[in-house]
């Protein structure tokens, strides 16, 4: 699959991509912080997943991250995560936070998702596309989007989308200033893969354990606490430079709720 | 069934499931990495699939056929065309049909896919479609003409699966949907227009992927 055929928006989507790619992932990702927070990157999982991963006694192995294949994730197949510069961003999904170190980006292309111009060329490609009227009047809605999104990261050949987030909580996402990542796994044919190992963490480590546990609200677009905000919270929450020194050492990092 | 799918097809029904909420995708997807772990499937391998004899398409959803499709690996067997053909037909949802269509034309590569780009370079006429590589698209569109007889949609059928053979839009794909429309009959008409509509709105001049189509007289 190379992604569909030629639009004339490709050219001015592929600028956005290389400007983007230029700046590097840190740069577009986490402005303004320490590069170490953008190479450590979260991941949070219910507790039963969680303490499979070292340096937990439990640790059955040395599991890595899931490539998910999943309609219900935003931008199509890939390894959703967040920096640690967003320390608790995406907690809302689980009680461990897995951190893991990213190989070198420099190479990799970067589509900004965060930029309103650039997202509002994916909107006008995906109209171009042969399939998107067949597509649109399918029933099944998530997986035309999920579809319409894989092709488009296979035609541009885009390594990671950066996204803001798109499930919201008052005390642990910030929609304005958290980003998260959508990471793509190649096969070597050159086709996005998904419901596989990821290839790119390094030493995925069980780091971050929060007391606090979530719930999905009514609506679905919320995740909801079940225990706090306590008072404490709020001045015990982590810094990235407090989780990069537990995953650094080995240790844990405790979250109240 | 290979054991190691029996054993993990609730997790990968589970990760497949096209309604399942992010939660319940995501902690199936903890789930199956810890057993992927345990049994050494490696960076980039899902689960390893000895051999799919026996299986019938039944014994998985289409969402989970497609994505064991999407995830072969080399040297893995390749699913069956006995299945690839039940689920195209028993299932509408193009999205479901272009998704088996474009991974069934990379299953198990292991490397770049064959460029047919050298018939534009040539400006070569359009191989037959026997001298394709055999995949489930091209055995498929050989055989359409034997459907004739049996009911009145092979038009039809050429014409959905010449669409997502442009929406595929690599050059096997292109060149295969060119050799597809190539020969005259009278039912290959509709397709031969409907691409052609397509690929003029994005290439009037013949002069990008329009190129494959050059001597189909679009």
């Amino acid at each position: 699959m190379s992604g569909g055929l030629p639009t004339p928006l490709d050219a001015q989507i592929e600028s956005h991509i290389v400007a983007a790619s230029a700046r590097g992932l840190a740069a577009v990702a986490t402005p303004g912080r320490d590069a170490s927070e953008c190479n450590h990157v979260l991941k949070y999982t219910a507790a039963q997943y969680g303490g499979r991963y070292p340096p937990s006694p439990n640790a059955v192995a040395s599991p890595g991250l899931f490539v998910s294949p999943s309609p219900g994730f935003t931008w199509g197949p890939g390894t959703y995560v967040c920096p640690v510069a967003y320390p608790l961003s995406t907690a809302i999904y689980g009680r461990c936070g897995i951190v893991s170190r990213l190989p070198d980006t420099h190479a990799w292309r970067i589509f900004d998702a965060t930029d309103n111009v650039a997202a509002g060329l994916y909107v006008q490609w995906t109209a171009l596309q042969p399939l998107f009227a067949m597509l649109t009047l399918t029933a099944h809605a998530n997986w035309a989007n999920h579809l319409l999104r894989k092709l488009f990261k296979t035609r541009f050949r885009i390594d990671v989308v950066v996204f803001p987030p798109d499930e919201l909580h008052n005390h642990y996402t910030n929609r304005a200033s958290d980003r998260w990542l959508a990471v793509s796994e190649w096969s070597p044919a050159g086709t996005l893969l998904s419901g596989v190992n990821a290839s790119w963490p390094i030493a995925p480590r069980l780091t971050v354990i929060l007391a606090e546990e979530f719930q999905t609200s009514t609506s679905g677009i919320r995740r909801k606490e079940l225990i706090g905000p306590t008072p404490t919270f709020p001045v015990n929450k982590p810094t990235p430079a407090a989780i990069i020194a537990a995953y650094t050492a080995s240790d844990y990092l405790w979250v109240p709720a | 069934m290979s054991r190691d799918l029996l054993l993990a097809r609730r997790l990968f029904e589970a990760v497949a499931d096209p309604n399942a909420d992010r939660q319940s995708a995501e902690e199936a997807g903890s789930e199956l990495v810890e057993i992927l772990g345990r049994i050494n499937a490696g960076p980039g391998r899902g689960v390893p699939v000895t051999s799919f004899e026996d299986m019938r398409v039944g014994d998985l959803s289409p969402h989970a056929w497609l994505l064991l499709l999407e995830s072969r690996p080399p040297g893995e067997p390749q699913i069956p065309s006995s299945v690839l053909d039940s689920l195209f037909l028993n299932h509408a949802d193009p999205a479901i049909r272009f998704r088996l269509v474009s991974g069934a034309l990379t299953q198990g590569l292991d490397g770049p896919a064959k460029s047919f780009e050298w018939l534009v370079r040539e400006r070569a006429a359009p191989l037959p479609l026997s001298e394709f590589p055999p995949t489930w698209a091209r055995d498929f569109l050989i055989g359409l003409p034997d459907r004739l007889a049996e009911d009145g949609t092979p038009a039809a059928l050429l014409t959905e699966i010449g669409l997502y053979l442009l929406q595929d839009g690599s050059s096997h794909a292109l060149a295969l949907a060119a050799a597809a429309i190539t020969p005259g009959e009278d039912w290959r008409q509709p397709c031969r227009r409907a691409l052609g509509t397509v690929i003029r709105s994005v290439d009037p001049d013949l002069v990008g992927p329009g190129r494959y189509f050059e001597h189909v007289g679009i």
